[in-house]
Parts: structure tokens; sequence; C-alpha cells
């Protein structure tokens, strides 16, 4: 049908343009040559040619007809049709003799086994020009390393081409047998202006392909795109690419090219049929299972043991534990099955979840240890202690600021526990001693952190990281002489170590302060003693020389010389200047004693300052931060002496970073309060700061309540905002806030719903109550099983519960058995009326019903499993 | 990421004295200054690999599929005779008769 239609379209126009005169049909023709319409062009100028024969423009004609036939022939060469481009070339040599021969037209008859047309035009040669001459010369020295003999045979012996085809074929094969002495001979019998002088520049650069890349690439560049020897510069600058390069460039290039080139690269003839293979593969899921394939097809030529270990790393995860294996698994050993469950358990894991993952590495370490060899050969030991510290490393469990969770089947006792095995493997691995004794100490188990510490110490008894940990145990312990002598030892190795005099002066001053309710206010003063000594030496210790100069004339005011006391502290305020930041160093000197603010101030006839002007301001704030550094510990008089010291601040008179290290300040403080304000007055002179938007809505229900809904709207906003500026860290808080607020679609206006008495029964349903199951789901998705079920405020036991049984079955299951549960409940439920939302009261902590507890409907009564 | 064992020509239990002697005799082949990218290519294999316990944690924790170049390179060393790395003549004269 198509091709009817072509003709129909060609009938078309030619009758249009029989009606036209011949000049506007030779304007037509000259329009579609000029477009790359050859066809229609090649119609119209032999029809014209045929039809006014007697017309003046007969030659002109002619040649645009010749163009024509030469534009269509090259169409034809490039879609592979040589015979029929062939055709086109004689069509184009027969128009007459002032029509001359076409160079592509003798390289296509010869490519096709016809040396005539490059002969005739080899003879005809001399009309034309040097350059013309010289490439033609290059043409048939082409054709003559390509195999055409016949050429050789036709042209006089003495012409250039026939003399040095001799040494130009020797040096090929000396080439090809990697005979260099040969081939340098062979080379050196070419002239400089021979035809064959582009072959000399590639076997030369073809020669230092590996040893001088630069240079060969160099040489190549020199063989021009319109030489005939350009395709072979194209291969070989392929050898040039790096490995990636040319495994990409294999899809885009001929055969014959990447035989070539790969050749030179010494591939094998298999290896470049493999990435062949390879490179349509993406790097997808199917891809792997693709790439999985060509790996187990090509077994005999990889190597079994290479293929099983690649494998194991394109083997599909597997989501489900029942779901069948694909046939790979059989091949695996024990420990590599694990491995590739643990990498699947640890890829769908984050965060805090972990329950999959931690006993997907117990089992592979269990496989490890069952191996031959396990408790023989050093390096299978080490092996199965780093498997046994995976978790920890990836999941960072145990980390030094880590929430604690002490109880003995959680995620933490159980990482801990497979450290403690790991040293049993490899007892040489520091890193694991220092953690876990740190771990030991964090949650008060000194007699375990003493027991690991003797160990750590006999073998790096000069190790700073271990003596810095047997500080921390000393000082847990309240043994400063031993916790003195470490850090002796410590400054021995290490003389300006500020951080070890800061720590010894802290614990000191900690012990002062509980000598003072015993009214033992000698003890007091030797311990400040004791810590002002080290202060004497090391770096940035001046502010606390200082608290220590407090320190002592509080002592002396609340249990010595009153008088005393106070004629020291006045003049220590004194030097403070004016502005309250000497009150300040005295409020937290007062705070690090425990003593009482207001008598304090009473004593020192003090009236609470006030933060008046911003460089006052921005020195307390700054006090302030230094403070945490050495207490985290606020009594309540600190606090709210804190809240007088800041009732009126000027907020407004900081700049918009000044004020978000502020709030940073008063929220470490739990200044909430203070904060809110400081935010609010930001927020009016930058109100897209997203960062002080967090601090509002934080401070104002962090101690309770809920944000109402165009609330939670302006931190959606907020959020954006800071996504779109890259305010990553505001991001995060404000998502965090935002989750902690609206688990659920609903979330702020629903209530406990675990302090519902009917039970999670009557919020299950979407439609009534606003738990959306889907949110749920889709929460138990994104974060660890833990933080969702303590999101949705379950009680305690129930989330003990649902632990354990995600411990025991797999957290899927424990997730699918929740929901089925609360389900259930809510079909239960159905037919009850729903329960009119409370609102929670503002600023009050969400509580929960004490009449729950005898209630046989409680949820924190169902045995769920 | 490649494998760094076959981007430095060692088995995957080559003890820490191979890996260093590997790393040194690859960049003697291909010096900085020379091909600063295969040189790159080197040294991040050499660093993911250097002791005892980076290979042993490449080899439980790594999980990065083998890239097509790991596969070809895989061929490369199970081959038993090493063939000239030159192509034959009848390569030259089909591509010289436009054969690509």
């Amino acid at each position: 049908m198509a091709k009817k239609r072509k003709k129909h379209t060609v009938r078309g126009g030619a009758k249009v343009a029989v009606a036209q005169s011949p000049e506007q049909r030779e304007q037509q023709a000259l329009k579609a040559l000029a477009t790359g319409q050859y066809r229609d062009a090649i119609n119209t100028l032999k029809a014209l040619l045929k039809e006014d024969a007697a017309s003046e423009r007969v030659a002109e004609r002619r040649q645009a007809l010749a163009e024509a036939y030469a534009g269509r022939a090259r169409e034809l060469s490039a879609k592979g049709m040589l015979k029929e481009a062939l055709v086109i070339w004689e069509n184009r040599a027969a128009l007459g003799p002032e029509i001359p021969l076409a160079f592509e037209h003798g390289l296509l008859s010869l490519r096709l086994g016809d040396v005539e047309p490059l002969l005739r035009l080899w003879s005809e040669s001399a009309a034309l020009s040097r350059d013309e001459r010289s490439r033609l010369a290059e043409q048939l020295a082409a054709a003559v390393l390509s195999g055409a003999e016949v050429l050789l045979e036709r042209l006089p012996p003495d012409d250039p081409l026939c003399r040095h085809a001799k040494p130009a074929r020797a040096a090929l094969a000396s080439y090809c047998k990697a005979d260099e002495a040969a081939l340098e001979s062979a080379l050196a019998e070419i002239p400089f202006r021979s035809p064959y002088r582009s072959w000399v520049l590639l076997l030369k650069a073809l020669t230092r392909l590996e040893t001088e890349p630069a240079a060969a690439r160099e040489m190549l560049a020199r063989v021009t795109d319109d030489s005939p020897f350009a395709p072979l510069r194209r291969a070989a600058e392929l050898a040039l690419l790096t490995e990636t390069d040319f495994l990409a460039a294999i899809a885009k290039i001929g055969p014959r090219q990447a035989d070539f080139a790969a050749a030179l690269r010494g591939w094998s003839p298999q290896q470049l049929e493999l990435a062949r293979a390879l490179a349509p593969i993406g790097d997808n899921a199917a891809g792997r299972e693709a790439m999985l394939r060509l790996l187990t097809r090509h077994r005999d030529l990889l190597g079994a043991d290479w293929v099983r270990r690649a494998s194991l790393r394109l083997l599909p995860p597997i989501a489900d534990p029942w779901d069948r294996r694909p046939a790979q698994w059989k091949t695996l050993r024990p420990a590599e099955a694990a491995l590739v469950e643990a990498w699947n358990a640890e890829s769908q894991a984050s965060g805090y979840s972990g329950w999959d993952p931690i006993r997907a590495w117990e089992a592979v370490a269990e496989a490890l240890i069952a191996e031959p060899g396990a408790k023989t050969d050093p390096r299978q030991k080490r092996a199965i202690a780093r498997v046994l510290r995976r978790f920890d490393a990836r999941f960072d469990v145990l980390a030094k600021d880590a929430p604690l969770d002490t109880d003995p089947d959680s995620i933490q006792s159980i990482a801990a526990q497979q450290l403690e095995r790991s040293l049993h493997w490899d007892p040489n691995d520091r890193a694991t001693h220092t953690r876990l004794i740190t771990w030991y100490r964090r949650i008060d188990q000194l007699k375990d952190a003493r027991r690991l510490l003797a160990m750590a110490q006999r073998r790096w008894p000069q190790d700073m990281a271990v003596l810095d940990t047997a500080m921390d145990v000393a000082l847990a312990s309240n043994a400063f002489k031993k916790a003195a002598g470490i850090a002796r030892q410590m400054l021995a190795i290490d003389p300006i170590n500020s951080s070890v005099r800061r720590r010894l002066v802290n614990a000191h001053i900690q012990h002062a302060a509980k000598q003072l309710p015993k009214g033992r206010d000698d003890l007091a003063r030797n311990e400040l003693a004791d810590a002002r000594s080290w202060t004497e030496r090391g770096t940035g210790l001046e502010v606390i020389r200082h608290q220590l100069a407090l320190l002592d004339g509080l002592v002396v005011l609340a249990l010595g010389d009153r008088d005393q006391g106070r004629a020291m502290l006045t003049t220590l305020l004194e030097d403070q200047g004016k502005g309250s930041v000497g009150q300040v160093e005295l409020i937290l000197a007062a705070n690090r004693l425990a003593l009482r603010q207001s008598q304090i101030a009473q004593w020192l006839g003090l009236k609470p300052a006030k933060v008046r002007d911003r460089d006052d301001l921005l020195r307390v704030i700054e006090r302030l931060r230094g403070n945490l550094e050495q207490s985290e510990t606020f009594t309540r008089g600190l606090m709210d002496r804190l809240k007088l010291l800041f009732k009126k601040a000027p907020w407004k008179q900081l700049e918009r970073g000044e004020l978000e290290l502020a709030c940073e300040t008063l929220r470490a403080y739990k200044l909430n309060g203070i904060r809110e304000e400081a935010a609010r007055i930001g927020l009016k002179r930058w109100p897209q700061a997203s960062m002080l938007e967090y601090h509002l809505f934080e401070s104002r229900y962090i101690e309770g309540g809920l944000p109402s809904l165009s609330e939670l709207e302006k931190m959606k906003e907020a959020l954006e905002r800071a996504e779109a500026a890259g305010e990553t860290r505001a991001a995060e808080r404000l998502l965090g806030l935002m989750q902690q607020y609206s688990p659920f679609s609903r979330g702020p206006y629903v209530d406990d719903p675990w302090d519902d008495p009917d039970g999670p029964g009557a919020f299950a349903d979407d439609d009534e109550m606003g738990l959306d199951l889907d949110a749920l789901l889709a929460l138990f998705h994104r974060f660890p099983l833990r933080q969702v079920l303590e999101m949705t405020g379950m009680p305690k036991p129930l989330i003990k519960q649902v632990l354990k049984v995600a411990r025991e079955e797999g957290e899927e299951y424990a997730i699918e058995i929740l929901i089925e549960t609360i389900r259930s409940a809510s079909a239960a439920g159905a037919e009850m009326p729903p329960n009119p939302p409370t609102e929670p009261a503002r600023g009050g902590k969400r509580r929960r019903s004490q009449a729950h507890a005898d209630d046989p409907d409680d949820p924190r009564q169902f045995d769920l499993f | 990421m490649t494998d760094p064992f076959l981007t430095l020509g060692i088995e995957p239990d080559a003890d820490d004295a191979s890996v260093e002697a590997a790393y040194r005799a690859a960049i003697k082949r291909c010096p900085p200054e020379r091909d600063p990218v295969a040189f790159q290519s080197l040294r991040a294999a050499y660093e993911r690999i250097r002791t005892e316990e980076d290979r042993s944690a490449y080899h439980l924790f790594d999980t990065e599929p083998p890239a097509a170049i790991d596969i070809i390179r895989q061929a490369a060393t199970q081959r038993s005779n090493t063939e000239a790395a030159r192509p034959a003549p009848e390569l030259f004269a089909a591509l010289l008769r436009g054969e690509d």
C-alpha cells in the first residue's frame, strides 16, 4: 500500500511539474537538491534534460543532476545499500565526460571488487591539483593494504604506490607478530612523502598505545577524518578509553571496530562477547537478575568460586522468609546464605528498628562459628567478631548519647551482649573494650565496666582512649584519687590536655557540693582547693578559675564567716563590671553547689538582675552556653532566677543568627516560656525563619498540649521553606515535631487512643475516630517499630508485648497481628456510638486515667498475643 | 564502585604484603601524571582493602553488586594463556575496506 501511495505522489508531482515552465521546474529541482530531497531533484532534472535538451542551461542542469546523484548515492551507502549506491554512482559517471569520476565512486567500486574506476581516476590524476592527487594516492594505498592486489598489477612498478607497498605490508606483518625490530626496519623504508605515510603513523601509534598513551593519542590525531585510514584511527582510539568508557562504547560501535579495539586492549573474544552481553543490562532489579543469569551462564569462563561470591550481591532481597529462594541459593554455603539474609535485613531496617538485622547477624556469626577452622584460624575468628560487632557499628545503638534502655531484652542490651561475645573471638579490639566500658558505666553496671577496664588496661596500659575511659569509670565510682592518678598518667603523655583537667575539676566541684548539706565546709574547701590545683596549668581554664573563686566565696558565705564570704563575692561581682553577667556567674556557681538562690541573693542583698541591652544579652547567652559544658543539672532556683533575668529581654535587638543561637541555649536550659517569647519576637522580623518557627512550636507544646490545625499547617509551610532553602537541620527538626504531633491523619485531634475507655476498637474505624490504619502502616514502614508504638501512646506493657513478638516471630508478623487486633476490636465496637473527641487541656500533659487500671476493657489489660 | 581485588589484580584472600605489592606494581604501570583516572581508581581500590580488617569488612559488609567491568576483568584473570594484544591483519584490511 505504501509503495502504491508513493508512486501516486510522484506521478501527481510530475503532473503539476508539466504545467510549469522549464525555468520554474529547474528552480524547484535546485531547491530540492539544496534541501537534500535528492530523489525529487533527480526526477525533475532528468525530465528537464530529456524534454528541454536544446536549452542553454543543459550544462548547469547536468552538473546539478550529478550533485543529486552523488547525494543520493551517499544516502544509500549510509544505509548499507552499497550495490544500489554503486548503480547511482554509475548513473552519475554516465552523464558525460564533463562530469569527472567521483572519488567515492572509485572507493565503493573497489569495495565491491571493481578496481577500474580507481585506476581510471589515477590515470587521469595528472589533471588534479597536488593536494587532490596526494589524497587519491593515499586512497589507493589504503586500497592496496585492504587487499586489492590487482591494483599493484595494473600500476607501473616504479610508482610509489607499488614501491612502498612491500615495506608497508611487511610492517603490518611484523606488527601483528609483535616483531618490533622488523617493524621498525620496514617502516624506515617508507619515505616521509609516501602515500603510505598515514599507515606509518598509525603503526607507530599502535606500538605506543600501552607504554606512551599520550604520544599515541597525539600521533593518531594526525590521521585526519577524511583519510582512508581514519576507520583504523577511530578503532585504535577506542583502545585508549578507560575500561568503563569502552564498555559503554561497545553498544554503539560496529563489530569490526570492537574486535580491533578489544584485541588492542588484550581482551579475549570471550571477554568481548561478555561485554556485548553486559552492555544492555541496566542498573535496576531486572538488570541484577539479568546479570545473575549471565554470570551463571558464564560460570566456566569466570570461575565458579568467583561467580558464587559475586552472585551473593545480586540475589534479590527476600521480603518474606517463606518466599522461594532463587536457584543460586543452592550453591551457597550456610554462612553465605546467612550473610545474604543479613544484608537484606539490614537494608530494610532503619535506625533503631532492628530485631531482624540483629538476629540475622547473629545467624551469620553462628554459621561462621560452625565452619571448619573457626576456632583455630585467627582470620576467621576476627571475622566472627566483626560480624558480632556489625549491628552496633551500623546502627550506633550504644553511642555515647543514645537514649538508654536498660531492659535486658532491649536492643541495646542484646547489642552489648553481642559486643561481649565479639571480645571472646577478638580480644584485641580496643574500640570494643572502650565502647562496652562506656556503655556499662552509663547504665551503672560499674562492676562490668571495671572488669573490662582491667582487661583493657592490661593490654593497652598507655593508650589515651583507654585511660580516658578509665577516668570516666573512676569518676563515676567517686574514686577521685584513682581518677587523679589516671589524669596524671594522661597529662604525662599529653601535657596540654585541658579536657582531663576540666573533667577532674568538675568532679571535685561535684564532690564539694555533696559536703555542704553535711555541714562539712572544710571538706568542701579541700575539694575546691584540689580542683584549683588542676587549673594552675593548662589553657582555656580562665572561666573555671573564676568560678572556683566564686565557689570558695559561696562556701564561706553559706557555712563559714558570712561577712567574709559577702566581701569575697562582692569583690568578684564588681570585677565583672556593669551588666548582669556577674550575677549570672554567681547564679551558675550557686547552682553547681546546689545552694538556694534566693537565700544567696538575700545574704548578698542582691536585687534580681535583668538583661537590658544587646551586648549584655549576648554575653549572658555566651556564658550560659559555656556553662553547658560543665554542668547539665539545673535547680529550680536557677531556672527561676534565669526567668527573671530574661524578663523583657531585648530579643529584637539580636540578629537572626544570634537569636537562633539564643533559642538553642534557652532550649538546653528548658526555659521554654522565654524561648517561645524570643522566637515569637524574631518571627515578627523574619516571618520566613523556619528554625524560629520550630522553636516557637516546640517550646509552646513541649510540656503538654497539642497544636491546632492552623499551627500544624504553619509547621508544614515552615518545613517546606526549610527544605527549599536547604536548611537541613531546621527541616529535620520540624519533620520530627510534626510526626510527634500528627502520627495519624487526624492525630492532633485524637486524644490518647489507649486512654479511650472503649479500647482501641472505638478509634480503629477510620471514619469514626480518626486512626488511619493505612497511615499507621506507612509509619511502620518508615520508622522503627518501637518508635511508632511509642508515638501511638500505647501503654508500655503492651509495647513490650509487641516487641517480644517482634523479636520472636519477626517485625512483620508483630505488625500484622497488631493491625488485625485493632481491626477486630474496631469491628466489635463498630455499633457503639463514637465518643465525642476530647480536647486536651492546653499546656497540660496528656493524663492516663487511673480508673482504667480496674477496667476489664482497658487496652493495657489486653493480651493480644 | 568496582571490585578492588580485581582492580589490583589480586586474590580475595591476599594478605597485607600482597595488597601493598600489587598496588605498588600497578601505580608503577599507571603513575598519576600519566593516567590520573586510572591512578585514582587504583588508589581507591587500595584504600578499600589495605588492611585485613578492610578486606574482611569488604567481604562481609559490602553489598555493592559486581560492576560490568569487574566481570570483564574476572574473565581476563581466568585466561590460561595470554594471547598477543594485537589485532589480526584481516581486521586491518576489513576496517580499511570500510567494514565497521
